[in-house]
Formats: C-alpha cells, structure tokens, sequence
C-alpha cells in the first residue's frame, strides 16, 4: 500500500507515538493512526526504506450514564 | 473524541421491552447526513451505498459482535468489545455512526444512539475503521 504520510497527519496534533522495535505507530488528537514498518529491497522488515502498513481512524465511542428519573421520592429515601 | 447522542425514542423501547442487550444483534451503520434525535428507524437513516466492503439498506451496518449485559450493585451496564472493519475498495465519506437493533421488529431496526467523529472521512481501500468502546464504563449504563 502506497499512501503519502505526510498528507495523512498535516495540520493534525499529535497524540501519541508507539514503537515496539517492529512498527511505529503515529496517533493523532482527531483519532487518526499510522503504524509503519520497514522494509528493505527484498521485502525484508527493518531495513530500508520506512511504509506504510496500516492506517486508519479510531473513534472513541464513550457512552452515558442514564438516571432514571423518580420524581417522588425525596433525596436521602 | 466522538460525541455520543442518544435517540430519544430508544428511552421508550428499552421499557417496552423492544431491546435485549443479551440477545439481540446490534449493528452500527456509516452515514454523512446528520442523524436527528427524534429518528426511531434505521430507515430513517441516509446510510452509505453497499461498497467496499461495507453494506447499507435494511440489516446493513457493522456487526457489533461481542456484546455483554451485566449488572452490579443495582446498576446495568452493556460493553461491546472493539469493530475493526478493514475497507476493500473506497468508503465514505461518513461522520456519524448510528447504532441499532437489527433484531427489532416493531418497530424495525429501532435506533439507539450515534456518535458524530466531528469531520468526515473516507476510507481508502485496507484502511482500518476501528469503533474503540470503553471496556470499562460500557456504552451505556442504567443507574
């Protein structure tokens, strides 16, 4: 997969940037990620030149608490 | 972060008795037009056309896979574990993401909440949609 990494962070913030010594994984603010290895001439990973292998958007889908409402009853009961 | 919306009718057809959170299957669906909160029905819902892997109309969406209902100390609380959707061909562009009951029938596909991600996007092809739930507070929880 060939896709520009510059145009997939300009003007986005930052967040967070993983690395485990196999993938470098870039987190930005609005949710997007990029997580790129390195391949050398034969395919051959750590070495070469840095690409792609995934990219993506995560959404944090954090939900409520919802009350249930009982108007009656007095506070403390 | 995404902000959540609740449809109002779902506080309806969760005391009717329309939604099981331990039976049914739940699926969110990918759309570019704004969600209203008096929507009740997927139907009412501009969803993304059947492409790159993903499928709209009627029961499309994303299959919420692994969803769980528990209950302590007097209140529930439903967690659903991560959707990874990896796109096959372009797809969007989409900023809301409504969830719903494929398993109701009346009325149809009743609508639960959306989460509006702020911006659109459009998925290349191999590129990951990740809907990251909260493994600890839930989507939602009763009080």
């Amino acid at each position: 997969m060939s896709i520009d990494i510059t145009s997939r962070i300009v003007g986005k913030r930052v967040a967070a940037v993983l690395s485990n010594g196999h993938v470098l994984q870039i987190r930005t603010e609005c949710g997007a990620e990029l997580s790129l290895v390195w391949l050398d001439d034969n395919g051959v990973p750590l070495k070469g030149r840095p690409v792609i292998a995934e990219s993506g958007v995560r959404l944090q889908a954090r939900g409520i608490r919802d009350l249930i409402h009982m108007p009656g009853i007095a506070r403390g009961q | 972060m995404a902000t959540y919306n609740k449809f109002q009718d779902y506080a309806e057809q969760l005391n009717k008795g329309v939604h099981n959170w331990s039976t049914h299957t739940f699926k969110a669906a990918l759309t570019n037009s704004a969600p209203v909160a008096t929507n009740t029905v997927l139907a009412d819902i501009t969803q993304l056309s059947t492409g790159g892997g993903y499928t709209g109309g009627a029961g499309g969406g994303l299959a919420l896979d692994t969803v769980t209902l528990s209950e302590a100390s007097g209140t529930a609380k439903v967690t659903i574990a991560d959707e990874v959707f990896t796109a096959s061909g372009s797809v969007g562009p989409f900023r809301y993401v409504p969830y719903y009951n494929d398993t109701a029938t009346s009325p149809a596909d009743a609508l639960i909440c959306w989460f509006d991600y702020g911006s659109s996007i459009t998925l290349a092809t191999s590129e990951v949609f990740t809907l990251d739930h909260d493994a600890t507070n839930g989507l939602w929880q009763l009080v």
